[in-house]
C-alpha cells in the first residue's frame, strides 16, 4: 500500500508542481544564479515598458526605533547614487529617458518603478540599477527631504480618516505597532542618519530578497539577456534576513476593544471594526475563505447589506481581508446615517452572531463570488503598469504561486470552510472598533453612552 | 485580497520630462464614428477583455441653475440605483454582483454620463442593464430616498477632504455668477429639497437623440454593436440640440479666497485662464503648465523643500483653465516661489532640449492612460462633449508638432492674472496677503 502510494505521488508529482506554477500565457519567470527573481510580463498594447524592483522590507521590518526608515529609504531611492551624483543628475536622465516613477511603502515590501517609452528599455534597466545597488544616502540630501517628508505627515494629518486610521492600528498591534505603520515614526525619519539607512540596505537590498518585474511591449527573452548582464553581478546575501532578524509573531487580541476619535475635520461619522485575520504562513486556506466571504457580504443581496444598508441605518459599507503573510486584518468600514449611530452598531452586533448559520449564506451567493472574484482576477490584469504592482505584493506576501493558483482554490471554498472562517476569525473573536466623529454630533448623540465593548 | 487602497506611501506620482528618441508606432485600431438611427455612436476596438459603454449627456451644469446643484448626479445615480422597468432594484444589483458589472455614473461641469464597465463574457448581460437604465429608469421611491441620503453623505465626505474642498472653493469664487458656480458633485441642501418628480424630469429633458452620444470600447464586432444600439436606443425621444454658450470671466487681477481650517497644512491653489479646448493654442498651453509643474516640482520640492505635494495643469472644458496648487506648511514662501516661476516660465521659452523632454513626457503620460477600456472611453467622451471626440486621439501628434514659441505665447496670451484659494490656518494667509497681490508678467 505504502509503495502505491510512493508510485503515484513519483508519477504525477512533477506535474503538480508544474501546475502549480503555470503562470499565464504573456507571463515569464527566471531566477538569476544571485537569487533575483525575474519576472516579465508581455503586454503590446500600449508602446511603453515598466521596470520594478521590490523588495521585502516596510514596516514589518521595522522596531520602534526604526519605525518609518524603510518609507525614508524608499525616498531616498530617488536620490543620487554611484553613476548619478547629484538628485539633478538623477532628475535629468529621468528626463532623457521619458520616465515616470514613483515608488511605495507597504506593510510587507517596498517597490520602485519606472515606466517608459519601450524603445528605452535598456536603458531604463541600467537606471534601476545604479538606483537599487549604489545609493549614496547623502547627509544633506536626507535633512532636505526630511522636510518634505514633514509634508506628507501633515497631510495624512489633514485626512480626517487617518486619525481613525492610525488609532485604529495602535489597538489592534499594541506593542508591535510599528509593524504595521508603514508611514512611520515622525521623530525617527527627522532624527534617521545615513548610517541608518546603510544598515537598512545591508539587511534587505540584496537580490535574494528581490524581484524585478519587466512589463509592457517587451520581448521575454531579450529581457531575461539583458537582465543577466546588468543585474548578475548583484552579489547575493549570504544570510536570510527573516531568520537573522525574526519578524515577532503578532499577540492575539485578548478583549474587544472600542474607541472614539474626536475630529473638526470631519462632517460625516465613520465607524471602522477590525479583527486579526488569517495569513499565509499559518492558514492559507482560511485566506480564500476570507475573500470569499467579503465578497459575499458586499453582495446586495447579503443579509448583512440588507439590514446594514437597505435599513437605512449605513450611507456605505465595505467588508475587507487584507492578505497578508503576518496577520492580515478583517476590516468592516461603515459609514452610519448619522441619526441612527446606536441602532447602527447594535444591528452589527447582531449580525455577527447570526454569520456562521446555515442560511445566512446561500448557494447562489456563493457562486457569484467564486465568479466575480475570478473575474477580479481578469480586471486587475487589464492595466498592465498596475499590474506589476498587483504581482509584487502576492510575491511579497504570499508567493507567485499563490497567485497563480488563486482561482482554483479560491473555486474550492465550501459553505463549511465559511462557517469555520467566521468562527475562527470574526463570531464572538475579540476586535477592535473605532468612531470618528465631529465635536458637534459627539455632543449631540453621547456614543461614550453606546459605543462601548459589550462584554 | 489586495486592495490597494489600504496606506500606502509616497504614492503621488511624478511625472518628469523626458526625451523622445523614436517614433512611437499606434499599437491599437482605429476609432470609427457613426450614426445609428440619429445617435453618435464612437467606437474603438481593443484586444484587451474589459469593455466599456458609456451614455454621455451634453451639457452639464448648462443644464441646471445653482440651486439645483447636484440634479444631473442625482438622476443618473438613479438610474442604475433605483429600478428599471425590467428590473427592480434588487434585482438589479444581484445581476450586477452575478456577472461582476460594474455600473456606475459621472456628473461632470460640461457632460454626464452612465458607464458600463464589464468582461467581454457577460457583455450581452452588462449591455442589458445598461440599456434598461438609459431607457427606463423608473425611479423607485423608497430607494430615491435611501440614494439621496447616500448623496448628501458623499457630499460631507467630499467636503472634509482638504484636496477636494480647496478645489470647490477655488472654482466657486472664481466662476461667480456663471453656470460654472454650481458644484455638479451636489449642494447639501439642493439634494435635500428635490423632489423625485423634479428628478425624473430632469432626467426626460436631457434624454433625447440630439443630445446624447455613445462611446464604446473594447472586443466586439462593429455589427453587433450597431445591432445592440438599433435594438435598445431606436425608440429614443429625438430632439435638437443646441449647446449653451459659455463666456468665461477674465481673471486680470489678484485676488485670494481664504477658508479657515484646523488641517496640519495649508492647501492653496490658483487659477488662470486658459485657451478655448478645441482651439490650436490649447495643447501648446497645455504642455507649458506642465512644463511649468515640472518647474515647481524642481523648485518647491527638489530645491526649497517647501512642499511635498504640489503641480499645475490645464483643465479642458467649455470655460477651460489652468491650475496651480500646493500644500505647505509656509504659505508665504511657497506662493512667493510659485509666482516667481511662472514668472520665469513666462519669459524664457522652452530650449530644443527642454521641449524634447516635454514632448517625451507627454506621450509617456498619453500612453499610460491608454491602458483600459474605461480610461480609453472617458477620453474620447471628453474631447467629444467640448468639441469632437478626434481631439483625444490627435495629442501625441499635436504635441509633436508645438513649438517652443507656441507655447510661450499661448502661456503669455491666457495668464493675465490669479484668483488663489487657501484653505488652511487664516493667520498664514493674512502672512502671505503680499505675497498673493504679486502680479505674474
Amino acid at each position: 500500500m505504502i509503495k502505491k502510494i510512493w508510485f503515484f505521488i513519483l508519477l504525477f508529482g512533477p506535474f503538480l508542481l508544474r501546475a502549480q506554477s503555470k503562470l499565464p500565457d504573456n507571463m515569464f519567470l527566471n531566477t538569476l544564479p544571485n537569487g533575483l527573481q525575474v519576472l516579465v510580463i508581455e503586454d503590446n498594447s500600449v508602446p511603453l515598458a515598466t521596470v520594478m524592483i521590490t523588495c521585502k522590507n516596510g514596516a514589518f521590518t521595522e522596531t520602534p526605533e526604526f519605525n518609518g526608515l524603510s518609507h525614508l529609504y524608499e525616498h531616498m531611492f530617488f536620490k543620487a547614487n554611484k553613476d548619478y551624483r547629484t538628485v539633478d543628475d538623477f532628475l535629468g536622465r529621468v528626463s532623457e529617458l521619458g520616465m515616470r516613477f514613483n515608488g511605495s511603502t507597504t506593510f510587507e515590501e517596498v517597490n520602485y518603478y519606472f515606466t517608459l517609452p519601450d524603445y528605452n528599455l535598456k536603458d531604463g534597466l541600467r537606471f534601476m540599477n545604479s538606483a537599487i545597488r549604489y545609493p549614496r544616502f547623502d547627509s544633506r540630501d536626507m535633512e532636505h527631504e526630511n522636510q518634505v517628508v514633514d509634508g506628507e505627515f501633515q497631510r495624512n494629518e489633514s485626512n480626517p480618516g487617518f486619525a481613525l486610521n492610525n488609532a485604529m492600528e495602535h489597538h489592534m498591534w499594541g506593542d508591535l505597532y510599528s509593524r504595521k505603520n508603514s508611514l512611520g515614526n515622525h521623530q525617527v525619519i527627522r532624527t534617521a542618519t545615513p548610517a541608518m539607512m546603510d544598515s537598512i540596505k545591508n539587511k534587505y537590498y540584496y537580490p535574494n530578497n528581490s524581484l524585478l518585474t519587466v512589463a509592457g511591449n517587451v520581448d521575454h527573452e531579450v529581457v531575461f539577456k539583458d537582465v543577466e548582464k546588468i543585474y548578475g553581478s548583484w552579489k547575493a546575501s549570504e544570510f536570510d534576513p527573516f531568520q537573522k532578524w525574526p519578524i515577532p509573531e503578532f499577540k492575539p487580541l485578548d478583549k474587544t476593544d472600542y474607541f472614539i476619535v474626536e475630529s473638526s475635520l470631519t462632517k460625516q461619522p465613520q465607524i471602522l471594526v477590525e479583527w486579526h485575520g488569517p495569513d499565509t504562513r499559518n492558514d492559507v486556506k482560511a485566506t480564500y475563505a476570507a475573500d470569499v466571504f467579503s465578497d459575499i457580504v458586499n453582495q446586495s443581496s447579503s443579509t448583512l447589506k440588507k439590514a446594514m444598508m437597505q435599513s437605512g441605518l449605513a450611507l456605505q459599507m465595505n467588508v475587507n481581508y487584507l492578505t497578508l503573510g503576518h496577520v492580515g486584518p478583517i476590516s468592516m468600514s461603515i459609514t452610519p446615517n448619522p441619526a441612527k449611530i446606536k441602532e447602527c452598531m447594535e444591528e452589527l452586533r447582531r449580525q455577527l452572531l447570526l454569520m456562521d448559520n446555515d442560511d445566512y449564506v446561500t448557494d447562489e451567493q456563493l457562486e457569484t463570488a467564486q465568479r466575480k472574484l475570478e473575474i477580479t482576477k481578469i480586471r486587475e490584469q487589464e492595466v498592465t503598469t498596475d499590474f506589476v504592482e498587483t504581482t509584487s505584493f502576492w510575491w511579497a506576501s504570499a508567493s507567485l504561486d499563490y497567485f497563480t493558483t488563486y482561482t482554483d482554490n479560491m473555486k474550492k471554498i465550501t459553505r463549511a470552510d465559511l462557517q469555520n472562517y467566521v468562527r475562527k476569525y470574526i463570531k464572538n473573536r475579540p476586535y477592535c472598533a473605532g468612531l470618528l466623529i465631529n465635536p458637534d454630533l459627539n455632543a449631540q448623540v453621547n456614543p461614550k453612552d453606546f459605543f462601548v465593548s459589550p462584554n | 485580497m489586495y486592495h490597494p487602497t489600504k496606506p500606502v506611501y509616497m504614492k503621488k506620482i511624478l511625472i518628469v520630462t523626458a526625451v523622445v528618441c523614436g517614433t512611437i508606432s499606434a499599437l491599437r485600431a482605429q476609432t470609427t464614428s457613426f450614426d445609428v438611427d440619429g445617435i453618435k455612436v464612437i467606437f474603438k476596438p481593443t484586444v484587451k477583455e474589459i469593455i466599456d459603454v458609456r451614455m454621455y449627456y451634453r451639457g452639464g451644469v448648462s443644464n441646471y441653475t445653482k440651486e439645483q446643484a447636484g440634479i444631473e448626479r442625482f438622476a443618473l445615480t438613479a438610474t442604475e440605483q433605483c429600478g428599471t422597468q425590467k428590473y427592480n432594484a434588487s434585482t438589479y444589483k444581484d445581476q450586477e454582483d452575478k456577472y461582476g458589472i460594474t455600473m456606475r455614473s459621472v456628473s461632470d461641469y460640461d457632460y454626464g454620463d452612465i458607464e458600463l464597465e464589464c468582461v467581454s463574457k457577460y457583455f450581452n448581460e452588462g449591455w442589458d442593464l445598461f440599456a434598461e437604465s438609459v431607457v427606463n429608469p423608473v425611479f423607485e421611491s423608497s430607494e430615491v430616498e435611501l440614494l439621496r441620503n447616500r448623496l448628501i453623505g458623499s457630499i460631507k465626505t467630499k467636503a472634509s477632504q482638504p484636496d477636494q474642498q480647496s478645489t470647490s472653493l477655488l472654482l466657486k469664487n472664481a466662476f461667480e455668477g456663471t453656470p460654472y458656480e454650481a458644484d455638479p458633485y451636489g449642494d447639501e441642501d439642493a439634494v435635500r429639497k428635490m423632489s423625485i418628480a423634479d428628478v425624473k424630469a430632469y432626467y426626460k429633458s436631457i434624454l433625447n437623440k440630439g443630445q446624447i452620444f455613445l462611446v464604446v470600447v473594447g472586443k466586439i464586432d462593429r455589427d453587433e454593436l450597431i445591432a445592440k444600439v438599433k435594438a435598445s436606443f431606436d425608440g429614443l425621444p429625438a430632439k435638437d440640440y443646441t449647446p449653451a454658450t459659455l463666456k468665461e470671466p477674465t481673471w486680470n487681477d489678484y485676488k485670494v479666497a481664504v477658508e479657515n481650517s484646523e488641517t496640519s497644512t495649508n492647501y492653496i491653489s490658483a487659477i488662470m485662464n486658459a485657451p478655448p479646448y478645441n482651439s490650436t493654442e490649447f495643447v501648446p498651453y497645455r504642455m507649458g503648465l506642465a512644463a511649468f509643474g515640472g518647474a515647481l516640482f524642481a523648485s518647491l520640492r527638489t530645491q526649497r523643500n517647501l512642499s511635498y505635494s504640489q503641480g499645475a495643469y490645464a483643465n479642458p472644458g467649455q470655460m477651460p483653465y489652468g491650475i496651480m496648487f500646493v500644500s505647505t506648511a509656509q504659505p508665504k514662501e511657497a506662493v512667493q516661489v510659485m509666482t516667481s516661476m511662472l514668472v520665469r516660465v513666462k519669459n524664457y521659452g522652452l530650449s530644443e532640449v527642454g521641449l524634447q523632454h516635454l514632448q517625451g513626457s507627454f506621450i509617456t503620460n498619453y500612453y499610460i492612460h491608454q491602458q483600459s477600456s474605461s480610461a480609453i472611453a472617458g477620453s474620447l467622451g471628453e474631447a467629444e462633449a467640448l468639441g469632437g471626440w478626434y481631439l483625444a486621439e490627435s495629442l501625441p501628434g499635436l504635441v509633436q508638432k508645438a513649438t517652443s514659441d507656441q507655447i510661450k505665447d499661448a502661456i503669455n496670451k491666457y495668464i493675465v492674472g490669479l484668483r488663489w484659494s487657501y484653505l488652511g490656518k487664516s493667520s498664514l494667509a493674512d502672512d502671505a496677503a503680499d505675497a498673493f497681490k504679486t502680479a505674474v508678467k
